[in-house]
């Protein structure tokens, strides 16, 4: 077992101790994305070389009245393990293993806008007849995507965005 | 001996007068010695000289055959003389061929090399306008699908957008049933 799963399978077992898996889940897809997106916070929280409080520090400071102290913790403890460079590759592990655990498929839905309690449910639904089973749906904000919705079900790609649509008419260009 | 014995003088002074039996003895001995000389040294002569002229004919014999077989080489040359003469055209005809043959192919190759080579730069040519034109299209695609993306994103509302989403789940349904 590599270390990812490994941190994994620990995060997995404190938010399903702290009975919290889709929020913690949620809460590190955030922060997660947050960290790619931002090269200098990345090199910043992955330098072992500043103080594991300086580093704690930055972490909180972020986190504070955003995500849960069972996140907060989660993070912190791959911040002090020296793994933030390696923390998008974990919370990927751990969302597909907490799907599973769950006996559900993993869905990444992105879109530009949020979907509705609606919407999430009608999709839920019409994803596990083409999954043939349950679906848990991880949903995105992806302003990239322009309009419309790609959902990533295993190794299938269900796209219907805008920005599809015109990268296929600047092809047939 | 003899010439000794007949100018001996005696002592009346006629000659041989009283050797006269000397001369006898003298000849007589000369014929016995002169009759063995013949009779035992006379085969050996008589056979050296015979080896002798049998080695002489040996010799003119090889020299015979000698002169014999240079004619007939001298007489095989002359015979074979005109087939020089036409070999010698042959092989001038078959260099003239060939000369003129690697003529015609060198003109042939430097032709086709020459074809070929204006092929490719036709080629280049128009693989390049194809490539510039091809960046110039990817270019301005770029640049549509950058202003069409930001225009599209523009315009589309939060009704738009979650018409965009609801219809993408209807087309899911539809394909399930």
């Amino acid at each position: 077992m590599s270390a990812t799963d490994s941190y994994a399978d620990a995060i997995l077992a404190i938010a399903t101790a702290e009975g919290d898996v889709s929020g913690t889940r949620s809460e590190l897809l955030s922060f997660s994305k947050e960290l790619q997106n931002n090269n200098e916070l990345r090199s910043t929280l992955a330098n072992t070389l500043l103080p594991a409080d300086t580093r704690n520090q930055i972490v909180d400071d972020l986190l504070a009245g955003k995500a849960s102290n069972t996140t907060r913790s989660i993070i912190g403890l791959l911040v002090n393990a020296g793994r933030a460079g390696d923390l998008s590759q974990i919370v990927d592990a751990f969302v597909g293993k907490a799907a599973k655990s769950s006996g559900k498929r993993l869905a990444v839905v992105r879109s530009a806008v949020p979907l509705s309690a609606d919407q999430q449910a009608r999709l839920s639904a019409a994803l596990a007849v083409q999954a043939g089973g349950p679906v848990e749906l991880q949903t995105e904000i992806d302003p990239s995507v322009v309009g419309g919705v790609v959902t990533t079900l295993g190794d299938i790609v269900i796209d219907g965005t805008v920005r599809s649509r015109i990268n296929k008419m600047r092809e047939a260009l | 001996m003899h010439l000794g014995i007949f100018a001996a003088e005696g002592p009346n002074g006629y000659q041989l007068a009283s050797d006269i039996n000397e001369v006898y003895w003298g000849s007589a001995a000369f014929f016995v010695v002169l009759g063995l000389l013949i009779w035992k040294a006379g085969p050996a002569i008589v056979k050296g000289l015979n080896g002798r002229t049998e080695r002489i004919q040996k010799e003119f014999d090889a020299a015979n055959e000698a002169r014999a077989i240079a004619e007939q080489s001298l007489s095989a040359t002359s015979a074979g003389a005109p087939d020089i003469g036409a070999e010698s055209a042959r092989i001038k005809a078959e260099a003239a061929e060939t000369a003129t043959r690697l003529r015609v192919d060198t003109a042939a190759r430097a032709n086709a090399e020459a074809a070929a080579m204006k092929e490719r730069a036709t080629n280049d040519i128009q693989n390049q306008t194809r490539q510039a034109i091809a960046d110039l299209r990817e270019e301005i695609s770029s640049l549509t699908r950058a202003s069409t993306e930001a225009l599209v994103a523009e315009r589309l509302d939060a009704g738009s957008q979650s018409g965009l989403i609801d219809s993408y789940i209807s087309s899911l349904e539809t394909s399930n049933r």
